[in-house]
């Protein structure tokens, strides 16, 4: 009842300290083991009341649960062995100039969202879901494939350039190398997660090139889009640093209420702009570095433990060949753009 | 080096002794609890409690002969063992961040190849199994 109160008491003066966008929230219960990893920083286990922020993921373990309570009022239910990361993205309609960007890196969530202000989206490894509303379960399979069942409300699913939108009962699947699927019936209940992965599984591990290949063209995406954004920033950081050099010359020139306004009106649009390039080269970076992390290492443990008495088997050399190959993009086109904190 | 809380390697060698007859009998839901993420497994970093549990089940139902067939030998990590692993970036940084401070190399001859096991050698750690990698003969 304490721990209920407090946690109320915090939201209440996260909402007052301007802290009110989406992007941070409070884990209001857990049961068994729930882990906790901020960047940069060690895992450590997590504990009711601990604050999330943006870059901040909750890893459960097996027999384990977590929920996470918004500002806003709105719920997150991370179930059991699941990997779920709280992040934003730019978004310049947005008050703050941010939104909310949620992933489901594996297993499965519940979203409950209430007064949906800037509403949040949500990122699988390999498909993007907009919310409208309001109550839904994303289930990702460790070979990237996902899953949206909506209960209420409405969320756009997209992927590679194909969007569909789910009304309530209807689900959705996205896998590597088919991308979007058909819209099919999913009343609430009738969706088993574990089902679902084992048929996921089936599919993938029929044509693991092919899933492989998919996903070295993903990391292809992410580190072209990544290097634009990154060139863009360099380009614009130039500009803020003339800018910059010009201030003391206008302060000379037209003295003080000038220079007030030339950095009102010319430095701080640069800067603003900044930030936001920065922002998105990295969240194309780090996308690719959960697509390694996450499904990449799923295919090597489900194919290397497969042949590790048959190590011959022609059918484990083909894939450790297309293993090899989305490796050298990744190592080439992404590793060498993030930081050692972020691995 | 050896104090109270640091195993010499001689204990090392007992613990990864354990956890070696834990990997034959294919006991993975006391090797996930015994694992401490990320976990570096040969090439692949895995951060999730739930890869680890897909790891053991696999390794216990890959067939491999996992039991020891001549003497366990416990070196200490050193700057170069990440190569040992992989020649990835990622994984020497792996090293540099995330392997215990003490951490040990136990290398565990079995039929057909070696096992190699990264261990902490501090007593309270309750995860003290970090990394694994299955070598070829």
């Amino acid at each position: 009842m304490m721990i209920r109160k407090n946690i109320l008491c915090l939201l209440f003066l996260m909402m007052f300290s301007g802290m009110l966008w989406s992007e941070s929230g409070v884990l209001s219960y857990l049961e068994g083991r729930v882990t906790m990893e901020r960047p940069g920083s060690p895992q450590r286990s997590a504990e009711i009341g601990d604050t999330l922020v943006s870059g901040d993921t909750l890893y459960t373990d097996s027999k384990s649960f977590a929920e996470v309570a918004l500002a806003s009022g709105s719920t997150l239910s991370i179930k059991e062995g699941s990997v779920f990361n709280f992040g934003e993205i730019v978004d310049a309609d947005s008050g703050s100039g941010k939104r909310g960007f949620f992933r489901v890196l594996l297993g499965n969530v519940n979203f409950k969202f209430k007064n949906l202000l800037h509403e949040p989206q949500i990122g699988t490894p390999l498909a993007v879901l907009a919310v409208r509303g309001t109550d839904f379960t994303v289930y990702t399979s460790p070979d990237g494939a996902s899953m949206t069942v909506v209960s209420d409300g409405l969320v756009e699913v997209s992927s590679g350039d194909k969007t569909t939108l789910l009304a309530a009962d209807q689900g959705v699947e996205v896998t590597a190398g088919l991308g979007l699927g058909e819209t099919f019936d999913a009343r609430k209940g009738f969706v088993r997660y574990d089902a679902f992965v084992k048929q996921a599984l089936e599919k993938s591990d029929s044509d693991p090139i092919g899933s492989l290949n998919a996903i070295a063209e993903q990391f292809y995406e992410y580190a072209q889009e990544g290097k634009f954004y990154l060139d863009s920033w360099n380009t614009n950081y130039e500009e803020v640093q003339k800018t910059r050099s010009q201030i003391e010359i206008v302060r000379e020139k037209n003295g003080d209420e000038a220079a007030t306004e030339f950095i009102q009106n010319s430095m701080k649009p640069l800067q603003l702009r900044s930030l936001d390039l920065n922002r998105t080269y990295r969240f194309n970076f780090i996308s690719g570095l959960y697509l390694r992390r996450y499904v990449i290492s799923s295919y090597y443990i489900r194919f290397r433990t497969m042949y590790l008495t048959n190590t011959d088997n022609p059918e484990w050399q083909k894939f450790l060949e297309a293993y090899k190959d989305v490796l050298d993009v990744y190592d080439n086109q992404l590793l060498p753009f993030l930081e050692d904190e972020d691995l | 080096m050896s104090s109270c809380s640091t195993m010499n390697n001689r204990q090392t060698a007992l613990a990864a002794g354990n956890i070696s007859a834990k990997i034959v009998s294919g006991d993975s839901e006391a090797l996930s609890l015994q694992s401490g993420t990320p976990f570096l497994f040969e090439t692949e970093i895995l951060p999730a409690p739930a890869q680890l549990d897909a790891l053991w089940q696999g390794l216990a139902a890959s067939g491999y002969d996992f039991g020891p067939s001549g003497e366990i030998i416990v070196l200490d990590s050193d700057d170069d063992s990440w190569q040992r692993f992989s020649s990835s970036r990622e994984v020497e940084v792996w090293f540099q961040r995330h392997a215990p401070s003490k951490a040990a190399l136990v290398v565990i001859p079995t039929s057909s190849g070696r096992l190699i096991l990264i261990i902490d050698r501090d007593r309270r750690d309750r995860k003290p199994l970090r990394g694994l990698k299955v070598e070829a003969e």
